[in-house]
């Protein structure tokens, strides 16, 4: 690390950046990575791709005049399979909708998929993580063959059998909601996301809690609520952002994987990248351009997030050779 | 080495157990038999009955048993839907998947890891920036969008561009074209071309991706110096002592890849109507076929913990300091 280390200074002193000697402002970790990541500039063109695509979807009504579910008429005639032209960019499907539409509506529900899963398995993975590495012991066995069991299972079976638990089970619904909705997916995708980054996380706290600065957190008084979660925690931000990007990408795609095989969103009234793919598979014969739209939106989206990955990698963790 | 050996196979049975019971407890809470025997228009009391004759009323716990007993002395008994046995139908399945699982795996490691292995050596050469901005395609590419791009290239594109009235190459059912007769070696590979390469585009990807991260990691290790100082050749160095030490990680994921292929490559074969163990769960389970979706399980469950601990086992033969612990 190449952070200039300071004495630590009593609250309220100030002191001039000369006066310590130094002419420019002080590099703080979070500058420096931030300048490493600018130095990576397939990753800040990501960045800038990623939110030009988020933005388009969350404001999509500004980009499209027709509703997802609008079915487009010329004189009373349902123009259904209308070929990609002005007015209709990615031309309509089988349901006379219009895909550009279609496309900027379901990538609200494919980055929602993919945002929300990554949130909620990082802070479930880290919270197991850094309890089952900083106890040790039974409740870190426990843990950690609990999350072998998750590992063991095969994804996609369990995802599908757990995607059908709604449909099934009255209970299942107070959590999940209906079966096949965006809640529903979102909740699957998450129960099989979180083990990753549980496993990384309690590697680096079963090191860094043998270190100076807990034992000087414990000595002085700090309860180990307070050593977990405001000494342990903030030490593995690095890994944390970095893990949580290539979730996002990883959510993604597995929402799209789910959809297309039925067991996602359901396509009827809800668009999303994955169902819209999915439905298309049935028209390729005579309407190929429906497969583009829906499939070069995942890949390019996916392709930033994962760049942008890796720009972070190499800025929050430069020890680390980029894979 | 033994004691090794034996251990890991020990830890395997519980293992076994505990995976096949979770899965069929989640079977029998997402599924319902005798809902989706609604459909073929049965009487309220013969559906009791029905659920009675199947023994879907006794406790789970001793359902489960009369599963495992029945499954262990080969009665794999016959499916709630057709009536037919059970066992010849999983077995077309599975030898399916696993022509379709080596022959890709053979592919895409081959590929993978001569990609990596070429990259490594040459590292930032325009092989490697090529390699590297490909294999962030690959995994960005979801299999099943490159699978249908792949049908509308053979397919509509060749189509009305060669002006051919029959695709480059067959993409619809699983392993025979309905014309053929018995075996036909030629047809059979042709039907492995397309899943086959949908199936390697990400794995391509991450090997070549874990093979030039290994490779770089060895190439750099005081031992390859040492080596170099002993006057062994270049080549022989890369090959002997930096290849094959590259190779070590990478067992355990091949291993854990091969273990998955019985579970079924869902989406490839869902994509292609290839008839495979992926198939064969997607049908089943929308009738909740449990005579046939249970012996799928434990088939699947077994594969998963075999082939973890093949990749346990020559990981512990190719690198002795593992069979310390």
């Amino acid at each position: 690390m190449t952070e200039i280390l300071y004495p630590p200074l009593p609250a309220g002193t100030a002191v001039s950046s000369a006066a310590l000697g130094m002419g420019e402002k002080p590099l703080t970790p979070a500058r420096l990575a931030w300048r490493r990541y600018r130095r990576h500039k397939v990753a800040m063109l990501s960045t800038v791709v990623l939110l030009f695509i988020a933005f388009m979807c969350v404001f999509a009504p500004l980009f499209t005049k027709y509703d997802p579910n609008t079915q487009i008429r010329a004189n009373g005639v349902l123009q259904a399979f209308l070929h990609p032209q002005h007015g209709h960019w990615f031309g309509t499907n089988d349901k006379a909708r219009d895909m550009w539409a279609n496309v900027l509506y379901g990538g609200r529900i494919s980055l929602e998929v993919g945002f929300v899963v990554a949130m909620v398995t990082t802070i479930v993975g880290t919270i197991v993580g850094v309890v089952a590495g900083y106890y040790g012991g039974w409740l870190d066995n426990l843990l950690m063959r609990v999350t072998d069991l998750f590992i063991a299972i095969p994804f996609l079976v369990g995802t599908i059998l757990l995607s059908r638990l709604p449909g099934t089970q009255a209970w299942a619904r107070t959590i999940m909601g209906p079966p096949q909705s965006v809640r529903a997916v979102i909740f699957v995708i998450a129960v099989f996301f979180w083990m990753p980054v549980a496993r990384i996380i309690r590697g680096i706290v079963l090191s860094l809690k043998e270190k100076e600065f807990v034992e000087a957190a414990r000595a002085a008084g700090a309860s180990n609520f307070r050593i977990m979660f405001r000494h342990l925690v903030p030490n593995c931000t690095g890994q944390i952002i970095i893990n949580t990007t290539l979730a996002v990408a990883a959510a993604i795609l597995t929402e799209s994987a789910l959809s297309f095989l039925g067991f996602g969103v359901d396509a009827i009234f809800t668009p999303t990248w994955g169902n819209l793919l999915s439905n298309s598979q049935d028209f390729l014969d005579g309407y190929p351009y429906l497969v583009w739209a829906p499939g070069l939106a995942i890949v390019l989206t996916v392709l930033c997030v994962n760049f942008i990955g890796d720009g972070l990698r190499d800025a929050l963790d430069p020890k680390q050779l980029s894979v | 080495m033994f004691r090794f050996i034996v251990r890991r196979m020990l830890w395997a049975i519980p293992v076994l157990i505990a995976g096949s019971f979770i899965l069929f407890v989640a079977l029998h809470v997402t599924t319902d038999p005798v809902k989706a025997a609604i459909h073929h228009n049965v009487s309220p009391d013969a559906l009791i009955k029905f659920k009675h004759d199947l023994g879907l009323d006794k406790p789970l716990l001793e359902q489960y048993w009369i599963f495992l007993s029945k499954f262990f002395r080969g009665d794999f008994g016959t499916s709630y839907t057709s009536g037919a046995p059970v066992w010849p139908e999983l077995r077309t399945a599975l030898a399916n998947s696993l022509v379709l699982g080596f022959v890709a795996g053979l592919f895409y490691l081959t590929v993978g890891i001569a990609i990596g292995v070429v990259s490594a050596v040459k590292q930032y050469s325009w092989f490697d920036n090529l390699s590297t901005g490909l294999s962030f395609f690959g995994l960005a590419m979801p299999p099943f969008f490159f699978g249908l791009v792949t049908i509308v290239l053979v397919g509509t594109f060749y189509e009305t561009h060669f002006h051919s009235s029959t695709p480059l190459l067959p993409f619809i059912g699983g392993v025979y074209s309905p014309s053929t007769s018995g075996f036909d070696l030629v047809d059979r590979i042709k039907h492995l071309i397309l899943p086959g390469l949908t199936l390697s585009v990400q794995e391509i990807a991450v090997y070549s991706r874990y093979m030039r991260t290994g490779m770089l990691e060895t190439l750099n290790s005081d031992y390859m110096r040492t080596a170099r100082a002993k006057g062994i050749s270049e080549r022989r160095v890369t090959l002997r002592h930096g290849f094959r030490n590259a190779l070590i990680p990478l067992t355990t994921f091949a291993g854990i890849d091969f273990g998955a292929v019985a579970g079924g490559l869902i989406i490839t074969e869902s994509i292609f109507g290839y008839n495979g163990m992926g198939r064969y769960f997607l049908d089943n389970l929308h009738n909740a076929d449990y005579p046939m979706l249970l012996p799928w399980m434990m088939v699947v469950i077994a594969s998963v913990v075999l082939f973890n601990l093949l990749a346990d086992l020559s990981y512990a033969w190719l690198d002795p300091r593992i069979r310390v612990d």
